[in-house]
């Protein structure tokens, strides 16, 4: 395990993609001292800005300390555990493809942006564009799953294309807009324009006093089989998250977004 | 050797290989889970003309099930991968979907994949849904009575086919009881079914016929209204044979039935009519595998 602690971070936004378990967990002390930051030309060595302790060869990586002006860590995540102590920048855990990251403190934007798999906790409270996509690309999320304890901002699960986002308190505006695919949970209150431009995919919104918009049409109130099913896989990541899903026993469902392709839907608790 | 009087004669079973899988049929409610497996597995005694061999495995509680409703475990055998593939889709399709509260679930974590929803998910017509969760997809086909839940693939494994033991019996009766009795202890051994009907088979087949049509013909050396007639393996005071054949994953499984099944069968004894248990072979050239009676018995669990 490495236990990096912050020692003096760079003022302003830093790259710090090269925070990955797995890399750091093959070089020794020196090496790993000497290792940049991140991928800029100008990068800072992971000596200049942490204190370093290096114990056995377990690819896990602590980083203790407020690095929250650090963008990327655990982009592209292949394996290992990533934990943070305190809050995470922007592009935390974007295009990560698995392992397991977890942040106790809060997060900037971009949160799994474009990520293929893997688990990514958040203790705390997110930013905007969470499992969306990373800027140029067609479609969010692609795989892995989101777990977030506290507030998610704007455009959760923008484009996202597979893969489940879990937001347990509220969320901000448009969330899974432009859902190509993939699940999205909304324990607290949802934002305005849930799902505009939804094709695919599935909200769940706990909240019962929530309409969904004009593109969104009744079908009725159903018990969906498939609400066990997700039940059961939530219980394996955070069982009580997966007991907040027996709000979802019996569902009001709503399929739209009509002005596309009409087959999403959002499914809210039935009172 | 004898067993409670039965003379367990020094012969074996020849099995061959198979291809296998284990589907998990769940509804709303036991009655109409075991509806769907039992349509799902019927018209499934033997592959000579069914396409494949199918039975219920067990039943299962909801807490043992993909989606937290009671359900059944089936096993589907056959002689190749494509004829697999195709009897799943038919019998999927006709028998599961088709059954009200249905829900269908690969019942293996491993193996090759073979589609399950894969392929019936276009019975939704365009409105059908996917769902990923971690590894596993699965397919929400719109139904008159809801949604019809079924995964995107299921798993399939090698097996073994055609294990079997005879009873050989003084009356239809005696043999009946015995037969009976050894199918309700080899329904709790996990991993096999016995395909035929109540896990029984009358018409124990040879291979060939004089009619050359016909791959398979009746057992006559083991029909007792042609001793005499024909080199029959009969002794006079047998009256009645009655055959149970077993289809397991793997050839421990088979093992452990036929052990299982033979106590239970030797359980009335001489006095209740039993005389002799012994087993089908082709002189051991044809099929792989080979369950010796006798050594499955002093053993415990064995094959080959």
């Amino acid at each position: 395990m490495i236990t990096l602690k912050v020692k003096q971070l760079p003022s302003g936004l830093t790259d710090a993609g090269n925070l990955q378990p797995a890399t750091l967990g093959t070089l020794d002390a020196s090496a790993l001292a000497r290792h940049p930051l991140g991928n800029t030309p100008c990068s800072p060595s992971i000596g200049d800005c942490f204190s370093i302790k290096s114990r056995g060869a377990d690819p896990i990586l602590l980083i203790e300390g407020d690095t929250h002006t650090l963008t990327g860590i655990g982009r592209g995540m292949q394996a290992g555990v990533l934990v943070v102590e305190g809050d995470a920048g922007p592009e935390t855990g974007a295009a990560m493809r698995a392992g397991e990251l977890s942040i106790k403190g809060n997060t900037g934007d971009l949160l799994g942006a474009g990520m293929r798999g893997g688990l990514i906790r958040v203790q705390g409270n997110t930013g905007n564009w969470i499992g969306a996509a990373l800027p140029g690309a067609v479609s969010g999320m692609r795989g892995g799953s989101i777990l977030i304890q506290g507030y998610a901002g704007d455009r959760v699960a923008d484009r996202m294309r597979r893969g489940l986002i879990v937001v347990k308190g509220d969320t901000g505006a448009a969330a899974g807009a432009q859902m190509l695919a993939g699940t999205l949970v909304v324990l607290g209150k949802p934002g305005a324009a849930i799902g505009s431009g939804m094709r695919r995919g599935s909200i769940l919104i706990r909240d019962a006093q929530f309409a969904p918009g004009a593109g969104f049409v009744h079908t009725g109130v159903h018990a969906l089989g498939i609400i066990p099913l997700l039940r059961g896989y939530l219980a394996g990541l955070d069982p009580r998250l997966a007991r907040a899903l027996r709000a979802f026993t019996r569902v009001d469902r709503f399929a739209g977004d009509r002005g596309c392709s009409g087959l999403g839907e959002v499914l809210r608790a039935a009172l | 050797m004898k067993l409670n009087g039965v003379f367990i004669e020094d012969s074996f079973a020849e099995a061959f290989p198979m291809k296998a899988t284990r589907l998990i049929v769940t509804a709303a409610n036991r009655t109409w889970a075991m509806h769907a497996a039992v349509a799902a597995t019927g018209f499934a005694t033997s592959v000579i003309a069914c396409g494949c061999e199918a039975g219920i495995e067990r039943e299962m509680k909801a807490a043992e099930t993909p989606d937290g409703r009671p359900g059944v475990s089936i096993l589907l055998f056959a002689t190749s991968t494509k004829e697999l593939t195709r009897q799943i889709q038919n019998r999927v399709g006709q028998c599961v979907l088709t059954s009200p509260t249905s829900a269908c679930f690969s019942g293996m974590a491993e193996g090759d994949p073979l589609p399950l929803g894969k392929t019936l998910r276009f019975f939704g017509d365009g409105y059908q849904l996917s769902k990923k969760f971690g590894k596993n997809r699965y397919w929400r086909v719109p139904v008159m009575d809801g949604e019809f839940l079924i995964e995107d693939i299921t798993r399939m494994t090698k097996a073994v086919g055609g294990g079997n033991f005879l009873i050989l019996a003084e009356s239809q009766q005696a043999a009946l009881n015995a037969s009976e009795l050894a199918v309700t202890a080899m329904r709790k051994v996990p991993e096999v079914i016995m395909p035929f009907p109540g896990g029984v088979v009358r018409s124990g087949s040879k291979v060939g016929s004089k009619y050359k049509t016909l791959p398979a013909s009746t057992n006559d050396r083991y029909c007792p209204t042609l001793k005499g007639v024909v080199d029959s393996a009969l002794s006079a005071d047998v009256g009645a044979v009655l055959e149970i054949v077993i289809d397991g994953l793997t050839a421990d499984a088979i093992s452990e039935a036929t052990r299982v099944g033979i106590r239970a069968a030797c359980k009335p004894g001489r006095a209740g009519g039993i005389l002799a248990i012994t087993a089908g072979n082709y002189g051991g050239n044809l099929g792989p595998y080979h369950f010796k009676l006798r050594e499955i018995l002093a053993s415990g669990r064995r094959s080959r």
